[in-house]
């Protein structure tokens, strides 16, 4: 199983440029390695259109092995780089009306 | 990475590779984060991931088939207002801003909005035309992610869609994207003339140095919600063996890293194609999108006003109300309850939970109802039954 970035020692989230916390991830002792049957979709690449919402279809066709490496990519990618959680959640951190929002605050204090 | 808790866990935005991840409840606790209230029974509906900004209604190309009917005097809203917009976008919590309009690089300011949405935590993306882009112009690009140049083809199958050979314009322009440095992908327009030529048409603009091509279906709004539309649609045939033409295609470009990606719109001739079909799993684990306007996809027009895609009237929510109107708004939850309670053949279709009943935009010109997509294969298949049932009857 890819497992991703190894733990590091503890550190705080921070705030983030945008208001939102920024959780360093690799440094933070409550975090561990995603199992990658947690991944339930993975959707790749930016896209471009403007016009309506595109969707990577070229791996359905080709190898099973660029399937798992697309896979084991992403998990390194999410035991990796910093989290910034965003939406509801980071709006009722920041004081909004979001009473049922919940979760920031949860997730701070993990 | 961004993260943005939903009730199966969390949408996760990554860096690298560049990519959406849907992780489940227990993926999100391995990050050290709970979902809290967005994880109770009633979970309420987030937002869109992805939300198409027109930034103006002006283009002088003129093409027959604009879906936004642009205009060289079309409205264009101060950088103020795109400011606002792009708040509203961040506080819902969208990820992917996808630039469009009209022409977006007529504006002088517009790699100041890229900023704009850099800084506010979203993913700006471009479509353009091509035309009348210049080295300097392409310099206030940098700050997309990614810009995708409308390319139909050669000088035959671009005038074919848009009434006009803009196809050198546009290939200069993949070159002056991809020579920059900036990751350059083509839009391409399929219509029942110009689908024979996509294989060329993809090796041309692989050759240019575009990294990606997003196929489209072509779509009955603005100006092309004519009668010729139905002559300019995909026929029958192309769109049941549009499976073998993806395969086709996919293994051609695999081994060189230039990826395939097709629209909303075209999933539903998935059912035409047995392997597909039979694939729904494999779909969703690869996070295939059919209809998604109510959830996660967004337009916002130009006049600030919301709708489900850009190729629908918008509703009376406005950008600025997104982040609760996205719940709240009758219409968007209109969209949403339609693969819930589909009628036939929807309700029993396999790949129903990926394609969510089709393009809306076609049943809506089509069929003149909120249907299932007329022309997917399945839809076809199912009328032609039913009407054979009748007159047996």
């Amino acid at each position: 199983m890819a497992t991703g970035g190894n733990l590091r020692s503890g550190r705080r989230a921070k705030p983030g440029k945008s208001g939102r916390d920024v959780r360093e991830a690799m440094r933070d002792p409550s975090r561990s390695p995603v199992d990658p049957r947690s991944i339930r979709a993975v959707r790749l690449g930016h896209g471009a259109n403007c016009s309506s919402i595109g969707s990577v279809v070229d791996t359905l066709f080709v190898t099973a092995l660029l399937g798992g490496a697309v896979f084991a990519a992403v998990v390194g990618a999410l035991g990796r780089e910093p989290v910034e959680v965003i939406g509801k959640a980071a709006r009722s951190k920041e004081g909004a009306p979001e009473a049922d929002a919940g979760s920031r605050k949860s997730a701070e204090t993990r | 990475m961004k993260l943005r808790f939903e009730p199966f866990g969390a949408w996760v935005k990554v860096e690298d590779p560049p990519a959406v991840v849907a992780l489940d409840r227990d993926g999100v606790r391995a990050l050290g984060l709970d979902g809290g209230g967005m994880w109770a029974d009633e979970a309420p509906v987030t937002a869109p991931l992805e939300v198409h900004l027109a930034v103006t209604q002006r283009c002088a190309a003129g093409c027959e088939g604009c879906y936004l009917d642009a205009r060289a005097d079309g409205l264009e809203p101060p950088e103020s207002v795109m400011l606002e917009r792009l708040d509203a976008l961040r506080d819902a919590g969208v990820m992917t801003v996808a630039f469009g309009g009209g022409e977006p690089t007529t504006r002088e300011d517009l790699g100041a909005l890229a900023d704009a949405a850099r800084v506010r935590g979203l993913t700006p993306v471009l479509t353009t035309s091509g035309l009348g882009l210049s080295t300097a112009k392409v310099e206030r690009l940098r700050g997309f992610a990614q810009v995708n140049v409308s390319y139909d083809g050669g000088a035959a199958e671009y005038a074919a869609v848009r009434g006009f050979d803009g196809a050198r314009a546009a290939e200069a322009a993949i070159r002056l994207l991809a020579d920059a440095g900036i990751r350059a992908g083509i839009n391409v327009v399929l219509t029942r003339s110009t689908l024979d030529a996509l294989p060329e048409t993809l090796r041309r603009a692989r050759a240019l140095g575009a990294s990606e091509a997003q196929l489209l279906r072509y779509k009955p709004a603005g100006r092309a919600a004519a009668l010729d539309y139905l002559a300019r649609r995909l026929s029958p045939e192309q769109g049941r063996e549009l499976g073998s033409t993806l395969r086709a295609l996919s293994l051609e470009h695999a081994a060189s890293g230039f990826s395939i990606r097709v629209d909303c719109s075209m999933v539903p001739f998935f059912s035409g194609d047995p392997a597909l079909y039979a694939s729904a799993d494999a779909l969703l684990r690869a996070g295939i999108f059919g209809c998604e306007g109510g959830q996660a996809l967004a337009s916002v027009k130009v006049d600030g006003k919301v709708a489900p895609c850009s190729f629908v009237a918008s509703t009376s929510l406005s950008a600025r109300g997104l982040v609760h109107g996205h719940e709240e708004d009758p219409d968007l939850a209109r969209w949403r309850a339609f693969s819930s309670s589909a009628p036939e053949p929807c309700a029993s279709c396999a790949l129903a939970p990926v394609c969510k009943g089709g393009c809306k935009a076609v049943s809506l010109f089509v069929d003149g109802l909120h249907g299932p997509d007329p022309e997917c294969p399945r839809v076809r298949a199912y009328r032609e039954r039913s009407a054979q049932a009748k007159v047996l009857s």
